[in-house]
């Protein structure tokens, strides 16, 4: 969670959008990878967290902190969106062309090959799960979430999230 | 099979991921630069937002009256005499008695109007249609006598110039 993030939300919510892009700054790279990863295609995601973000922007005076940080709030809204984006287009599979594809800016140092193929099968392999599962395994073992706040984020019960959790790493170890 | 730390360990590893830069500015700029919505205190939104509360309670508070009467037994039979005698000009029954009274009473008057129109009118008839040598006979018959006005007001004056002698 950000230092001072209930502030920033705050200011943000007054309508400073300085705050708003420091908020902006800290969560972009964790958005865009979770929805990166769920939707496998770089220019599919990049439109997605596009809207996710104007979203936030746009409705910040619904978030109350209810003991929970912004970014499950920002989870949450990212995964609407990528429902909404799913139900106005055919749900279409580019693991092909996704997240192997070459980065815009070149290759990351110390970056190696084997990395990125590794990579390639677990992605591979993520599309095989559930919606629901892919977004509980992205934010607990990417983005090491608390169970708590992926409860939050995904609206399930934390018992219901280990259980999902449980079920999808079974599924991924054997898939690989 | 893959063990599950290796597992765990290969999907922290797509934490590498992250957008590029231009799009991360872009995006920025371009949320930075839309207005945020603001809330509009004294203007539409705050009156559709009062509106929409006003209605909700007056809504919640019917309903609830509604299911009270219902709970309670009460229909609009048994609620009349109440009303009616609270407000006894609003009395429906009583109101149609004394405008029918009303009417009747405008068809008697009409009727008589019509009943000395035509006795006015078969009068008027007869006198017209009259036989003058019937009516002298039947001044005969009655002992009347055929002296005219004048006359009588000779008898008069003769009468009164004695009494001054």
């Amino acid at each position: 969670m950000l230092e001072g993030e209930q502030q920033l939300v705050e200011r943000a919510k007054s309508g400073d959008s300085s705050a708003f892009g420091l908020l902006y700054d800290y969560y972009l790279p964790r958005i865009y990878r979770f929805v990166l990863i769920k939707v496998g295609h770089r220019e599919v995601a990049e439109d997605i967290t596009h809207l996710a973000f104007l979203k936030a922007w746009e409705n910040i005076d619904r978030y109350s902190y209810r003991g929970h940080p912004f970014g499950s709030w920002l989870y949450r809204v990212a995964r609407n969106t990528m429902m909404d984006h799913y139900r106005s287009s055919s749900p279409q599979i580019y693991i092909d062309d996704t997240f192997i594809e070459p980065e815009a800016d070149g290759p990351r140092p110390g970056e190696n090959i084997d990395t990125k193929m590794e990579s390639e099968r677990i992605m591979k392999a993520m599309v095989r799960l559930s919606g629901l599962e892919q977004d509980v395994i992205i934010m607990r073992f990417v983005e090491d979430l608390p169970t708590r706040e992926v409860a939050e984020a995904v609206g399930k019960s934390e018992g219901a999230v280990k259980l999902i959790q449980h079920r999808a790493m079974k599924k991924l170890r054997d898939i690989l | 099979m893959i063990q599950e730390e290796k597992l765990i360990e290969q999907l922290n590893n797509l934490k590498s991921i992250s957008p590029s830069d231009a799009f991360a500015s872009r995006l920025k700029g371009v949320i930075l630069s839309t207005q945020k919505p603001q809330r509009n205190v004294f203007g539409i939104n705050r009156l559709s937002i009062s509106l929409k509360e006003s209605l909700g309670f007056t809504l919640s508070v019917g309903l609830v009256a509604i299911l009270v009467a219902l709970f309670l037994g009460i229909t609009p039979q048994t609620v009349s005499p109440i009303i009616g005698s609270a407000t006894p000009g609003a009395d429906s029954v009583s109101m149609l008695n004394q405008a029918n009274a009303a009417v009747s009473d405008i068809d008697i008057h009409l009727a008589e109007v019509d009943t000395f129109d035509a006795a006015a009118q078969q009068t008027s008839n007869a006198l017209t249609n009259i036989n003058p040598s019937s009516m002298s006979q039947e001044r005969n018959n009655i002992g009347a006598s055929s002296t005219s006005v004048s006359d009588d007001a000779s008898k008069i004056d003769d009468v009164l110039s004695k009494l001054s002698n």
